[in-house]
């Protein structure tokens, strides 16, 4: 048991190092484009689990009606959603390869295509977490089992209408949804303390209804601990705390990574430091 | 299904089209077990003070949160339910019109959306209450339909007709209480298919809302007065019915009525597809203007932005005899 344990675990470490690896293929290929690479990085080990381990997402059959469901409210992260949903089956290489490409479904937020695993078009920041309510509530009222997880940045908690859905799920008591917030404190402009004065996530969490829980957002087993929390007539907050740009000397913590052009001798850096050399 | 008939449209317009709403939200959770109204704190207002009671498990409150309705109206869509979403017209729109530009317009989820005191029927609020920018909100969003039934019984016909629809739609509510009677009797309704309610030949109305009744009275002034003057009631204002509108090319003037502002609202519209015949009558616009008015009773408010008999004959005749003079 613990060595299947172990073997599953190791899986997913190497499945966030494939991630990785793709991230920066799929941001150097952008070119000139640049893409949003430092909210990608803190948020690999996340979606690995998510996809590779907890959601019960079903790409065979991406239209059950028993499936889980994922919404990702901080949808600048599609290099690595998309490639998530290459690990899980949803999609393509062909698909990944022609990421922001004239013409591609596969576009810097993410176009709805439930074949494809793409429950929601996010992009427009604030707006998941109440369409993951209502999803939640009708599979709730269903009694089907299925389950509603949606990853939110935390500079994306600055909108309102985060708080207003928060207070939705509390309200009804969803303990079908999973709310995960890359808890990397830097926003476009700064720090998500020094433009937004964000105190207290946790607190705030918790003080709306939530049953809130730490965890680092890169460790794999503490990630997989988390999910399993009770949380009975309560959503689950999972405050990841994460490094944006993790595992880029040169990214890390670094505002102007969060949307940016790579070059190719920053890529072939950057693909050193990932693969340890 | 409730009958149109003359003494339900007498207790409808006693009612006024909110209440309606109320009767008819009963009306369809009662034959859908996966119909939902959702609301933002708004649900006594929309006539639906019994309805939790009496279909448990089929409505939702949100809260004071629109931005929130919309999206857990969107999931609830996506999931299988058929949601009906209703507070005042400017707060289901204005307020959470990226919500509704994502998940209705983009995701296209047939999310219907109802907005109470469309225009200016509760302008004793002031401003803040008034919807008279709701249809210009909506309408550049690709494939949500826009309805301004003209009465109660259009209000019923257009709920049913609602229900049956796939897409996203938008049901704009006018008036107050005691509200004008144009039908009494059963008659085809059709979402996108204007009715004529009164031929004629020179001058040709088109108006949507409650304000139909003001323009049926309008026209018939000026037909004492030697003008012929054809009704349109355009209820719905998007998908927009062109082939009515391709009907009146040879008429001299094309009057617009709406309560909304000048900008953006049903004239607009009938003016953005007439604008590119070659052969079209002059448009006028009659709206309620460009700027808010200041708060006050409705009656005063239609009065003040000349949106009552009075005021569109006059506008109108005015028009009329500057046109016959070659201006």
């Amino acid at each position: 048991m613990e060595n299947q344990k172990k073997f599953v675990e190791n899986e997913l470490a190497d499945m966030a190092q494939r991630m990785k690896r793709k991230v920066l293929d799929m941001a150097y290929h952008a070119g000139k484009n640049g893409a949003h690479l430092g909210g990608a990085l803190s948020c690999i080990e996340i979606l690995a689990v998510l996809y590779g381990s907890v959601a019960g997402v079903q790409a065979q059959n991406p239209c059950a009606e028993s499936r889980d469901k994922v919404l990702i409210g901080k949808a600048h992260c599609v290099l690595a959603y998309y490639t998530a949903l290459y690990e899980a089956g949803f999609i393509s290489e062909e698909d990944l390869d022609s990421f922001e490409k004239n013409g591609s479904d596969f576009v810097g937020h993410p176009l709805k295509n439930i074949e494809k695993g793409i429950e929601y078009a996010g992009g427009s920041l604030g707006m998941a977490l109440s369409v993951a309510c209502g999803m939640a509530y009708r599979a709730k009222h269903k009694g089907n089992g299925s389950r509603v997880y949606v990853l939110l940045g935390d500079g994306e908690c600055q909108e309102g209408s985060v708080w207003e859905a928060m207070m939705f799920a509390a309200n009804y008591e969803l303990d079908n949804l999973v709310i995960i917030i890359d808890n990397n404190g830097i926003q476009s402009d700064g720090t998500t303390a020094e433009v937004a004065g964000m105190r207290d996530l946790k607190g705030k969490f918790h003080e709306f209804g939530g049953e809130v829980v730490e965890v680092d957002g890169h460790d794999i087993n503490a990630l997989k601990e988390a999910f399993g929390t009770e949380h009975a007539r309560k959503p689950l907050v999972l405050i990841a705390h994460t490094i944006k740009g993790k595992g880029v000397s040169f990214m890390e913590n670094q505002a102007s990574w969060h949307h940016s052009v790579l070059n190719e001798e920053q890529y072939h850096k950057a693909k050193s430091e990932i693969e340890g050399i | 299904m409730l009958e149109i008939s003359r003494k339900n449209a007498r207790i409808w317009s006693m009612l006024g089209m909110r209440r309606v709403v109320g009767i008819m939200l009963e009306e369809l959770a009662g034959s859908d077990e996966h119909f939902i109204f959702a609301t933002a704190d708004l649900g006594r207002y929309l006539g639906a003070a019994d309805f939790e009671d009496k279909y448990p498990g089929q409505m939702i409150d949100v809260g004071i949160a629109e931005q929130n309705l919309i999206g857990v109206s969107a999931g609830m869509q996506q999931e299988g339910f058929h949601v009906f979403a209703g507070t005042y017209a400017t707060f289901v729109t204005a307020r959470a019109l990226d919500q509704i530009r994502v998940n209705l317009g983009y995701m296209n989820l047939g999310v219907k959306l109802i907005g109470a005191a469309g225009g200016l029927s509760d302008g004793n609020f002031s401003p803040t209450h008034m919807a008279l920018e709701d249809i210009a909100d909506i309408r550049p969003i690709p494939g949500i339909a826009i309805i301004s039934p003209a009465d109660g019984a259009e209000v019923v016909k257009a709920m049913y007709a609602l229900a049956e629809y796939e897409g996203p739609a938008y049901l704009r509510l006018t008036g107050r209480a005691n509200t004008p009677v144009i039908y009494t009797e059963d008659y085809d309704f059709k979402i996108g298919k204007a009715v004529c309610l009164k031929e004629g030949t020179e001058i040709a109305f088109v108006a949507s809302g409650t304000i139909v009744a003001t323009v049926q009275k309008a026209a018939a002034e000026l037909e004492k007065k030697g003008i012929s003057c054809k009704v349109i009631n355009m209820h719905t204002i998007k998908p927009l019915d062109t082939q009515a509108l391709d009907e009146l090319e040879e008429f001299k003037l094309l009057v617009t009525v709406e309560e909304h502002m000048a900008a953006g609202g049903m004239g607009s519209a009938v003016a953005e597809y007439m604008g590119a015949k070659a052969k079209r009558p002059v448009q006028q616009i009659i709206a309620a203007g460009h700027e808010y008015p200041h708060a006050g009773e409705y009656e005063i408010l239609l009065e003040t932005c000349g949106l009552t008999v009075d005021g569109i004959v006059k506008k109108v005749e005015g028009r009329y005899r500057e046109l016959q003079n070659g201006r």
